[in-house]
């Protein structure tokens, strides 16, 4: 097996088990919850102390809610991000996201049947143009029977 | 959709690396006092005379720089192009022409099967999974999936999804799969309690063009659609509802008078069956083409392949993006 081979192999392992297995972020050395990566993104300067836990240095903390389940898969849809299938049901080809915005479907290469909301809140709606043909909260997945050409959340 | 209690259990097991909040703590502490400790260290003051130590570690340094300037060439050196999709299939030319074959097959189709469409359906499907804000994927080995989805008239439902046969890419590769799911490993199960599973009709519908037309159009088929539409919805509708050999017989009926398709022949099938080949790029996703199979036995619709027209890398032009396959006759 030859190097290239190699890290192909391991990269797309670690893809297919995100599919069976829920996801997180990583640090350096120990994984972090989506909100925790979330809020050291927009918040520059702090540090994870663990999975759940997020500080700065003026003080600022984060504590994530423990005692709710807050990422799980929709189907494919790996935890905490927000996906559209060309299956009903979150299967078939998949288009994912990691964050919330507006997002052109184009790129799933055919009509979207389902989509699904693997975030921890809010809701995603898939769009016709501006209006709203399908909406998904979190947590939660739904099948689409109208044009779809973008996704917001 | 549901999910049992051990489940979610489950998932925050995989989820929290932190098994307690007793361990949490523990771990915290670890983290603060291995941080005080690094900071605290004194260091040491620097000499560069010629001790034993620095003779060794120049020693190791020069082995290293000489194993490095061997290697890295070969390391950088382009390697060849490997499978990253699924192989396209190797299609026959056939004796018939496209419109002679299409009735050939359509004569081919049982017209003492089921009369009525069946709630449900079961197929064996691979998937591309795009990820446009991370690294691009690509495939060494394939790992398809069994999708079987049962649901009633009161909108209940249940559908499994099963790991199926892995592959190779390459059919060349002979050495052992990494360690993938065997097949029939449960992957994900979703339940559907009365009146949550969503489908815009639930009655079984007849196989005129009207009957079969207006289900594709329930689906969000549009009214203009083309021949790589048709394929798209039929694939859609297959995928919520068994047909009957009449619905089928009506679904090439329509693909054959909307045109724009070209007979590309005879094949094997992932599955090991005879099938021909039908074929038309999208116009309304530019840059792909669907590839339906038909059994050459039955005359059954029981495959449709999107491959890309054009290359998308790491996707050489052609690569195949996605395969549904169907339950036949054989």
């Amino acid at each position: 097996m030859n190097l290239a081979r190699l890290i192909a192999t391991v990269a797309i392992s670690f893809t297919f088990l995100s599919l069976a297995a829920p996801a997180s972020a990583t640090t350096d050395d120990f994984p972090i919850a989506p909100e925790v990566e979330y809020a050291l993104a927009v918040e520059p300067g702090g540090v994870a102390l663990d999975y759940w836990t997020a500080a700065w240095p003026d003080g600022m903390r984060l504590d994530v809610e423990r005692d709710v389940v807050l990422f799980k898969s929709v189907g494919a849809c790996p935890d905490g991000r927000v996906c559209v299938f060309t299956k009903h049901n979150a299967a078939g080809t998949k288009l994912s996201w990691s964050g919330c915005g507006t997002h052109s479907t184009s790129a799933l290469g055919g009509p979207v049947a389902s989509i699904a909301n693997a975030r921890s809140s809010g809701t995603l709606k898939a769009l016709n143009g501006s209006t709203i043909v399908a909406s998904a909260a979190a947590g939660t997945s739904k099948n689409v029977y109208a044009t779809v050409t973008k996704v917001s959340c | 959709m549901t999910h049992s209690d051990d489940e979610a259990v489950s998932w925050l097991a995989q989820v929290n690396p932190v098994e307690s909040d007793t361990q949490l703590t523990t771990e915290v502490e670890r983290r603060r006092v291995f941080a005080r400790v690094t900071a605290e260290k004194p260091r040491r003051a620097r000499s560069w005379g010629w001790s034993p130590r620095f003779t060794l570690a120049t020693a190791v340094m020069t082995v290293v720089a000489l194993v490095a300037i061997v290697m890295i060439p070969s390391l950088l050196r382009p390697q060849p192009a490997q499978a990253v999709t699924p192989q396209p299939l190797q299609f026959s030319e056939t004796s018939m022409e496209s419109h002679e074959m299409m009735t050939h097959l359509r004569g081919k189709l049982d017209a003492s099967g089921s009369s009525e469409p069946v709630r449900g359906a079961d197929y064996v499907g691979w998937f591309t999974d795009i990820r446009p804000d991370d690294s691009v994927p690509s495939f060494t080995y394939i790992a398809p999936q069994r999708v079987s989805l049962t649901w009633e008239a009161d909108l209940s439902g249940r559908q499994v999804t099963e790991a199926a046969e892995a592959y190779w890419a390459d059919p060349n590769e002979t050495t052992d799969l990494p360690d993938v799911p065997p097949a029939g490993t449960i992957l994900d199960e979703m339940d559907f309690a009365p009146g949550e599973f969503q489908v815009p009709f639930s009655e079984p519908f007849g196989d005129s063009d009207a009957d079969v037309l207006e289900a594709l159009q329930a689906l969000g088929m549009p009214e203009d659609y083309d021949a790589a539409d048709l394929i798209d919805y039929t694939d859609n509708l297959m995928s919520l509802w068994t047909l009957t050999p009449a619905q089928h017989s009506t679904l090439l009926s329509l693909l054959e008078r909307v045109g724009d398709i070209r007979l590309l022949g005879s094949a094997t099938d992932r599955l090991g069956r005879a099938v021909i080949g039908y074929a038309t790029e999208s116009s309304r996703y530019p840059g792909t083409t669907r590839v339906l199979l038909i059994e050459e036995s039955s005359g059954l619709i029981v495959g449709v392949e999107n491959t890309n027209v054009a290359a998308q890398p790491p996707l050489p032009a052609g690569a195949v993006t996605s395969y549904t396959l169907w339950k036949g006759k054989q």
